[in-house]
């Protein structure tokens, strides 16, 4: 399955909501006291800059003769993802099982993803002990 | 300031060693297709948290040089111009490598390079400190308009859309504001987690933004299989092929011409590697008796280009070590590093470390002497570089890192903010924004709202106090004067590429 998106359009509306959450946001998460020149003041003038210029996107995207289009193939789009979440999964499972075993379990998931040779496998290996190796007794970093 | 004791330090065992550590990784990283120099510094930017700022600097520096040369090998070796500066270098480099001369286009880029580097590194230790004496007179409004001036060069660096590009470099300031605020010492958007009390971790979103998101482009690339190379060519060096010092002396004066057009412009912020090499291709091919063998593989061809973008990287350093203005990714991820050794770039840099920017800057003169070195001998290993998969680049990459980010604060919660630096920024690379912006945005951030608010409590809340003053009024003016020389810059390439 193919969905098609106006790249400016998408852009510009991500801007806007994002832009509008920080609005709402910037006053239980910024407390001041005094009003004028406060800790609010620079935050609120880039918020309102972003609504700004990413409704200028929005709309120039309806009248842009050259606007892409992106077509995204769902089955790869869902492959990114789940590369992406591998990624994450990698960063939980460093603090859990430590460095080497969990950097060796990312790279065999890494390869099935990528469809690449066993031997890389052997040769990635290699690698993170080596990087392990020299983080811990070179610069004095033990990583998990 | 005692010479004798610049030297000393610059001739020390362990400063040279690292300078020509970070060569020879630079040169991998550049000559690695969808690799650049850049990248190089941010993934080791790690390995310089235990170093002197002195060595970390001249490390890092060897690598964005090795890095500016590799980036030619993989140009005339695969016809692809891994960085913006190389695209002019493919005209003729890929063209001769195709008749069998790659190793007399390699050891041309090579030379060119080095004197192109060698003339901007002695404009660096001429201008720098005059440019830095007049700077050291500025007040908050100063800053404020210098820090304007630096966010204008987000434009420049926008790729095809100065709007993502402004949108995507106040994304960058947000970013910054997280953490203590300077002025009042209010916290701004930390979500009572103590790892954002003072922002987030550089080191984690730089790596992020550059690094990790290309692990996800090249991921996205092999299932789109835009990743087929099928311009590659024999990439064995012949023996014999060697550049003979007639060819190299009848290129000397496009050499020299090309390393004063590309140290001049590359003290512009944000003027580009692209003008540069172009402009001083032009030139060459103008200038030149046969102009009918440019684009065949002619040798001034490759030299002009390489001779010009060297000489940019070391120029592009005078107004990020003196103004505090990063005027390329390189220079900002360089001001990066030097804020992390605790030297803040700008007008107080010279005063406060004075010792090690001259240290620093005379390295350069080294390395580029070095890099010739390494150039010379290793050229045929460096060739080989090209053909590591790109599958064991990605996931290494990765490793990298993970390993990078974690070094500094030893914090888990900065690796999470790794991860998603690089997952957003792949989305937003997708949907037409650039990376650079973010950058500058989070460099610049700060040095403008601090200044802004500075100028305001001085002037009573008014205004006109950016207009009042003469360097304020300067800068200004250079501010505008830059946007439309983007503009200007945006419609010839529109332009052209139609």
């Amino acid at each position: 399955m193919k969905i098609k998106i106006r790249q400016n359009l998408i852009a510009g509306l991500l801007f806007m909501i994002f832009s509008a959450v920080i609005w709402v946001m910037i006053p239980n998460h910024i407390a001041v006291d005094e009003e004028g020149l406060n800790a609010q003041f620079f935050p609120k003038i880039v918020v309102v800059t972003i609504f700004i210029l990413s409704t200028i996107l929005s709309i120039s995207s309806f009248f842009n003769k050259d606007e892409t289009i992106l077509i995204l193939e769902v089955t790869n789009e869902l492959k990114i993802i789940a590369f992406a979440l591998s990624m994450v999964a990698y960063i939980y499972l460093l603090n859990k099982i430590g460095f080497i075993i969990s950097s060796i379990i990312f790279t065999t998931t890494s390869l099935l993803f990528l469809h690449g040779k066993k031997r890389y496998l052997i040769v990635m290996s290699i690698f993170i002990i080596i990087i392990y190796i020299s983080f811990r007794f070179i610069l004095d970093i033990r990583l998990p | 300031m005692d010479i004798g004791n610049i030297l000393i330090a610059v001739f020390s065992p362990q400063n040279l060693l690292l300078m020509n550590i970070g060569l020879f990784i630079g040169i991998i990283f550049g000559a690695i297709p969808g690799l650049t120099g850049n990248l190089g510094i941010i993934v080791s930017l790690p390995l310089t948290f235990s170093l002197t700022p002195i060595t970390a600097m001249t490390f890092l520096l060897g690598i964005a040089w090795g890095g500016g040369f590799g980036g030619s090998i993989t140009a005339i070796l695969v016809g692809t111009p891994g960085t913006a500066g190389a695209a002019a270098t493919v005209l003729d480099g890929y063209p001769l490598a195709k008749k069998g001369h790659a190793k007399k286009a390699i050891q041309m880029a090579l030379t060119a390079s080095c004197i192109g580097g060698l003339i901007s590194a002695i404009s660096l230790l001429l201008f720098s400190p005059l440019i830095a004496k007049v700077a050291l007179l500025f007040g908050p409004p100063e800053y404020f308009m210098l820090a304007v001036f630096g966010i204008s060069i987000i434009g420049a660096v926008s790729g095809k859309s100065i709007l993502k590009g402004i949108i995507i470099g106040c994304f960058g300031f947000l970013l910054g504001m997280v953490g203590l605020d300077n002025i009042t010492g209010i916290m701004r958007f930390t979500f009572n987690s103590m790892y954002l009390f003072n922002g987030f971790e550089f080191i984690s979103i730089l790596l992020g933004v550059f690094a990790l998101s290309q692990v996800l482009v090249q991921v996205y690339d092999y299932y789109h299989n835009k990743n087929n190379s099928t311009n590659i060519i024999n990439r064995t060096l012949q023996k014999d092929d060697n550049l003979s010092i007639k060819e190299l002396r009848a290129s000397g004066k496009t050499i020299f011409k090309s390393s004063l057009i590309g140290s001049a412009i590359g003290a512009i912020p944000a003027a580009g590697p692209v003008i540069a090499t172009f402009m001083s291709y032009n030139e060459a091919k103008t200038k030149s008796k046969h102009p009918e063998n440019f684009g065949k593989g002619e040798l001034e061809g490759i030299a002009a280009p390489e001779a010009a973008n060297n000489a940019i990287t070391g120029a592009a350093l005078i107004p990020m070590l003196t103004l505090g203005i990063p005027g390329s990714g390189i220079a900002a991820t360089l001001m990066g590093a030097l804020a992390i050794q605790g030297m803040s770039p700008g007008p107080m840099l010279f005063s406060e470390h004075g010792f090690e920017v001259y240290v620093i800057m005379c390295s350069l003169i080294f390395i580029n002497i070095f890099m010739y070195i390494q150039g010379r001998t290793l050229s045929k290993y460096f060739a080989l570089v090209t053909k590591v998969p790109t599958k064991i680049i990605t996931i290494a990459l990765m490793i990298l890192c993970t390993a990078g980010a974690f070094s500094l604060r030893k914090a888990t919660f900065d690796l999470y903010v790794l991860v998603f630096a690089g997952i957003i920024m792949f989305y937003l690379i997708r949907l037409g924004f650039p990376s650079v912006p973010i950058v500058l945005g989070l460099l610049l951030g700060k040095l403008a709202e601090d200044n802004l608010r500075s100028s305001l409590v001085m002037s009573n809340g008014s205004w006109d106090i950016f207009v009042t003053r003469p360097m304020s009024i300067f800068f200004i003016l250079l501010t505008v004067f830059m946007l439309f020389g983007v503009i200007k810059q945006k419609r010839n390439e529109k332009l052209h590429s139609t």
